[in-house]
């Protein structure tokens, strides 16, 4: 792993637990001013955590090492609680992953896929913007009949 | 082929839903049941008696650009738009209504519909419910908008709030109902409506009743969905405060009554908001009475109700007797074609979806004069005084 990478993780860390917001983090400045031209441009790390819209669950998301490339498939942490501080969602809650483009009424061209790690962590794999611009992220939560979303806004480069 | 505007024919075709060929392959008959007519293609010399509209099919399922019903509050309208299964709102504060955004779309997905049925736009929050019995679902869509901003399209301000299941809505409904052996387990809602605490009225047309769904208490701060049925109110039956066949409802004015509109017993039910029955009011026959009612809108006199064959809209009294109507059959400012669903402008002015003519037409409550039509299309949205051309 390079020495960028790690202080990128570091910084998202920091940003992560540093606390809440209701939509996508501003992308985390670039690590390295004078990255090696050998290695690719570290991708940006981002995540964000908010409310669903009814109040139910609280949703946390994250990229993993290799950010949120465009036209590159990448991969996002999930964790679904009760509460900021609370106790993980019911096991038997369904996750689900997509984003949008509104203003060019589209979606991805791939549907995601979430699995359970357990205590309320999934993973959502799969996930592809095939064209940089604003996306919309939902994460939707579903048990009992009911649904609900949380959305954060994305500016993807 | 496609009329280009309503009640266009000689050869164009509307909402074709049946076609006959004769044998030798010459002519061919077209049954247009949403235009009211038949057209023949090739020997006309034939078509002397062969077809009358009697003999159309039954109309089924026809869409049309506008669905059958409406929501008003405040400064938004909101209608929907069958054939691309969409949401339209229109923003009224420049005076006439802008559109200024559209969501859904046809799919499974959460944020898309199947068959939209009734749109309510809650009162204390920007916040839609959309009843969509093509996915089996309410939705419930929150609008980002900003009031004081100037007056855009933004396909940004729709964002789903969620969904609740109708499957599980009538898995409660089962539970509160003596009857449930019986009852059919697919919901069809007609109507919804919301109270002023939060609480969703939904008219449920193959049961005949009007479920209430509450808010569950939420975990954080954002505005809980109501999900959680805690009352039914009407089961199907033939006596005050029982439903037949309700096919739209209306708050009162003060927020304190419900008025349901039932086509099967020809009533209009007024209901406390706690479900309590207070009175029925019947509907007087036909002529002078809608022959088909199919919206409710209260008034400063009563309440007008449309007449989706009679093309026309009747204002009745308090007491249910016809004081005047409003529109003829037509296609100009004031005429109609199947009017649908009904909704009222604090200004006075009643909306109905003019469902045959692709349109919402705005008449006054008071005098029942003509005052705007306004839909989609290109300089389709017209104030009374400005020419059509």
């Amino acid at each position: 792993m390079t020495s960028d990478r790690i202080i990128s993780i570091a910084l998202l860390l920091l940003v992560l637990a540093a606390g809440g917001c209701d939509r996508a983090e501003s992308p985390l400045p670039p690590s390295a001013t004078e990255a090696p031209t050998t290695v690719a441009p570290t991708p940006i790390a981002r995540g964000g955590e908010a409310w669903t819209a009814g109040g139910r669950w609280f949703v946390r998301w994250r990229t993993r090492d290799e950010g949120m490339p465009t036209f590159e498939p990448f991969s996002l942490e999930l964790e679904v609680l009760e509460s900021p501080d609370g106790p993980p969602a019911p096991g038997d809650v369904v996750v689900r992953l997509d984003a949008a483009m509104p203003h060019h009424g589209h979606g991805m061209n791939f549907v995601p896929t979430v699995r359970s790690l357990g205590e309320g962590r999934h993973l959502g794999e799969g996930m592809l913007f095939h064209m940089g611009g604003r996306w919309e992220l939902f994460v939707d939560v579903s048990r009992d009949g009911v649904l609900e979303r949380a959305q954060w806004t994305v500016e993807v480069e | 082929m496609h009329a280009v505007v309503p009640r266009e024919g000689e050869g164009r075709i509307h909402y074709p839903e049946d076609v006959a060929i004769d044998a030798t392959g010459t002519t061919a008959v077209v049954a247009e049941p949403f235009e009211r007519r038949v057209q023949w293609f090739g020997d006309l010399a034939a078509a002397t008696g062969a077809l009358t509209t009697a003999q159309l099919p039954a109309r089924d399922e026809v869409l049309s650009h506008f669905g059958g019903g409406l929501s008003v509050e405040g400064d938004l309208t909101a209608l929907w738009e069958p054939e691309s299964a969409s949401v339209v709102v229109f923003d009224w504060r420049a005076g006439l209504p802008v559109h200024v955004t559209t969501f859904g779309g046809p799919g499974a997905a959460p944020d898309r519909f199947g068959r939209v049925s009734a749109v309510a736009i809650a009162s204390d929050q920007p916040r839609l419910a959309v009843a969509d019995p093509g996915s089996s679902r309410i939705a419930f869509v929150d609008l980002d908008r900003d009031p004081t901003a100037a007056l855009r399209f933004d396909p940004f301000m729709p964002r789903l709030a969620g969904i609740v299941e109708l499957a599980s809505v009538m898995d409660a409904l089962r539970r509160l109902r003596p009857d449930s052996e019986s009852m059919p387990r697919r919901a069809e809602p007609t109507d919804l409506a919301w109270t002023p605490d939060g609480r969703l009225l939904l008219l449920e047309g193959n049961t005949g009743s009007l479920v209430v769904l509450a808010p569950r208490p939420a975990r954080g701060p954002a505005s809980p969905l109501p999900s959680e049925v805690v009352a039914a109110w009407g089961p199907q039956g033939d006596a005050p405060g029982r439903f037949a066949e309700p096919v739209a409802m209306a708050l009162s004015p003060s927020r304190d009554a419900v008025a349901v509109l039932d086509a099967g017993r020809r009533t209009i039910d007024l209901l406390d908001v706690s479900g309590r029955p207070l009175r029925s009011i019947r509907l007087p026959d036909a002529p002078s009475g809608p022959r088909e009612p199919g919206g409710l809108s209260w008034s400063p006199d009563g309440f007008v109700v449309s007449d989706v064959p009679g093309d026309r809209l009747v204002r009745l009294s308090s007491e249910g007797s016809v004081l005047d109507e409003m529109g003829s059959t037509g296609v100009d400012d004031g005429l109609v074609w199947s009017p649908g669903g009904l909704a009222r402008r604090a200004d006075g002015t009643v909306l109905v979806v003019d469902v045959g003519n692709h349109r919402v037409q705005g008449f006054s409550e008071v005098d029942g004069s003509w005052r705007l039509v306004f839909s989609l299309g290109r300089a389709s949205t017209r104030p009374r005084g400005m020419p059509a051309e």
